[in-house]
């Protein structure tokens, strides 16, 4: 059993590279959207997330490896959290997203145990076709209903 | 090393009847020149060669053992475990914090007290634990600051080697001179750490005039870093509480009077088990072994291995005669004048250090040192002592390669999107460590001489 067995939600929105940050970012929110995928024409090129938005704004030395593991110290720190939001939204959605990877998209003949696999960690995710075309998008919920009605058919 | 010279004694036993000297020396250049390189990890060139010591026939398995110096692994890794576990209770900093808060933020103060406050802790810890647990802090103040964080890492790398030549603990090298030597911590205390002090001040003067005159910050980005919660950092009071005592503790062991008074490497072993214990106890068997396994894993294993093949391969060319050579050379060289042997160990380790890590040149000298023993006084050697250890330790300032510490904040530097160049850091660091020397050299002239 492969993604090709379940019925995918059709993508409520495709942003475009160009595309300005913000205005993505706003599109989604409107959409109720936690994850977007941005197409260059039918492939999906990049992925935008509200989590990598907000894991962009993190001081990088927590972000990285030997950095702070704890920030509660550092108070609200609203001077940095501006000053980062403020650099973030001049760049392009393009930029801005997270390139196409393993983390961020389903192939569409994925097996299910590492669709489970990978929507357990991250969900929404779009499912991309050979060639890197968008067919959709899978979410926890949609695989969990498909198991379920196959633990039923059973 | 300590009394390795002695034990190691006896013609050795060299594969088809080749010269031992040739042989020994071929490994230990083949040996360091791959260490320099930096292309393998040195931990596995040290061990390779210290397998070629022993299956050339230059040493044999008991005289390689012997060799290893355990008094300084044993320093090395109870403090490397004492470290892991204090590390989490978020003392460093909660007291980065506190100093950056007692000087009202102002950037200068805040390059100078986290100067301060690191040249503290490597002289009580390893200098690259202190490095990154205060680099981190460090950035995190700059970017509140609106500052370019380089000033505040490049001061902080500074003195890291400088405070870690204050004492026996501070630096590897000292670790492994005050072994060697029979050294205690107020040895050091009574002898390197003056001359630390008076580095420290100098070197901070250039910093002034080239970045802290000129460091400026608004009202709102001080307030930011004012409104910093220190209490916040702390994890863990209980484990806090228990890192105070231990390291008091340990401190306390290395300074102590007959008949309390033990070697540092048993001192070291002994509060790290102590350490373990108070953390284990009260819990379940399970939390027990996480919480030691996790202590142990978190000792650089790669450093305590690079010791144990360093010290065989040293032994191997000092069982094969070759230091006792270098030793009459530099004797011949300088005409057995002691002024010119103490300054020639300390400018010798100093630039050296600068090119390549000061641990194998040290480890080298240590058994050179030794042999001059025969022209010298124990007065007069212990002069070339401190020689060692000042070269060696401020050495490490002169170029980002020098010491561990150095490439540390650099990697962090660039991961945390700081590049520190290599060019760059050395423009300013070599003069300084140029600096630091002349005034070494002072020191001893004028302490020893």
């Amino acid at each position: 059993m492969s993604l090709e067995n379940l019925t995918l939600t059709t993508a409520a929105l495709r942003l475009k590279p160009d595309q300005p940050l913000q205005e993505s970012i706003t599109a989604m929110i409107a959409a109720g959207l936690e994850c977007a995928p941005v197409c260059d024409g039918d492939k999906v090129v990049a992925v935008l997330s509200l989590d990598d938005v907000l894991s962009d704004l993190v001081p990088v030395v927590a972000r990285v490896d030997h950095g702070l593991t704890d920030l509660a110290f550092a108070g609200d720190s609203l001077h940095l959290l501006d000053k980062q939001l403020q650099q973030r939204l001049t760049l392009t959605t393009g930029v801005a997203a997270a390139p196409v990877g393993p983390q961020n998209v389903l192939k569409i003949d994925c097996p299910i145990l590492e669709a489970v696999f990978l929507l357990s960690r991250r969900s929404p995710l779009p499912v991309i076709g050979p060639d890197g075309e968008l067919k959709g998008m899978a979410s926890s919920a949609d695989l969990v209903r498909a198991l379920i009605k196959r633990q039923e058919q059973h | 090393m300590h009394g390795v010279a002695n034990q190691l004694t006896g013609a050795p036993n060299v594969l088809f009847g080749m010269d031992p000297l040739v042989v020994s020396l071929a490994i230990f250049v083949i040996t360091y020149a791959v260490i320099v390189t930096e292309r393998l990890n040195r931990a596995i060139v040290a061990m390779l060669g210290a397998g070629f010591m022993i299956f050339s026939g230059v040493l044999d398995q008991h005289a390689a053992f012997q060799a290893v110096d355990l008094n300084t692994i044993s320093l090395l890794t109870g403090m490397m475990v004492i470290v892991a576990i204090a590390q989490k209770s978020g003392l460093f900093q909660y007291v980065a914090i506190v100093a950056a808060k007692a000087v009202k933020a102002d950037p200068w103060r805040i390059t100078l007290m986290l100067a301060v406050v690191t040249a503290v802790f490597s002289a009580l810890l390893d200098n690259v634990t202190a490095v990154l647990l205060i680099a981190p802090v460090a950035i995190l103040i700059t970017n509140e600051l609106d500052q370019k964080p380089y000033p505040y890492l490049f001061s902080i790398i500074l003195a890291s080697n400088i405070g870690g030549t204050a004492t026996l603990i501070g630096d590897p090298p000292n670790i492994m001179i005050g072994s060697a030597a029979d050294l205690t911590f107020m040895d050091f205390i009574a002898n390197t750490a003056p001359v630390a002090v008076v580095v420290f001040v100098v070197t901070m003067v250039p910093i002034y005039f080239m970045w802290g005159r000129s460091m400026r910050a608004s009202e709102e980005s001080r307030a930011q870093v004012m409104a910093f919660n220190e209490r916040e950092a702390i994890t863990d009071m209980r484990l806090l509480k228990q890192s105070l005592f231990i390291i008091a503790l340990t401190v306390f062991g290395f300074v102590a009077p007959a008949p309390f008074n033990h070697e540092p490497g048993t001192v070291a072993m002994f509060t790290a088990s102590i350490f373990l214990l108070l953390r284990a106890f009260g819990r379940p068997m399970e939390d027990q072994s996480h919480e030691t396994h996790r202590a142990f894993s978190e000792v650089e294993w790669v450093t305590i291995f690079f010791f144990v093949g360093l010290f065989i391969v040293v032994a191997g060319i000092e069982r094969a005669g070759v230091l006792e050579i270098v030793a009459e050379e530099i004797i011949t060289l300088t005409g057995g004048d002691l002024t010119l042997v103490a300054l020639l160990i300390l400018w010798a380790s100093a630039v050296l250090s600068t090119i390549v890590d000061n641990i194998p040149f040290v480890a080298t000298m240590i058994p050179v040192i030794n042999n001059l023993g025969s022209t010298f006084s124990p007065d007069e050697i212990m002069t070339l002592w401190w020689s060692l250890s000042l070269g060696a330790c401020l050495g490490g300032n002169g170029s980002l390669v020098g010491a561990s510490a150095n490439l540390v904040v650099a990697g962090f530097a660039e991961r945390a999107g700081h590049r520190i160049g290599f060019v760059q850091f050395m423009l300013l660091a070599f003069p300084l460590m140029l600096v630091s020397i002349v005034i070494s050299t002072a020191y001893v002239y004028l302490r020893y001489l």
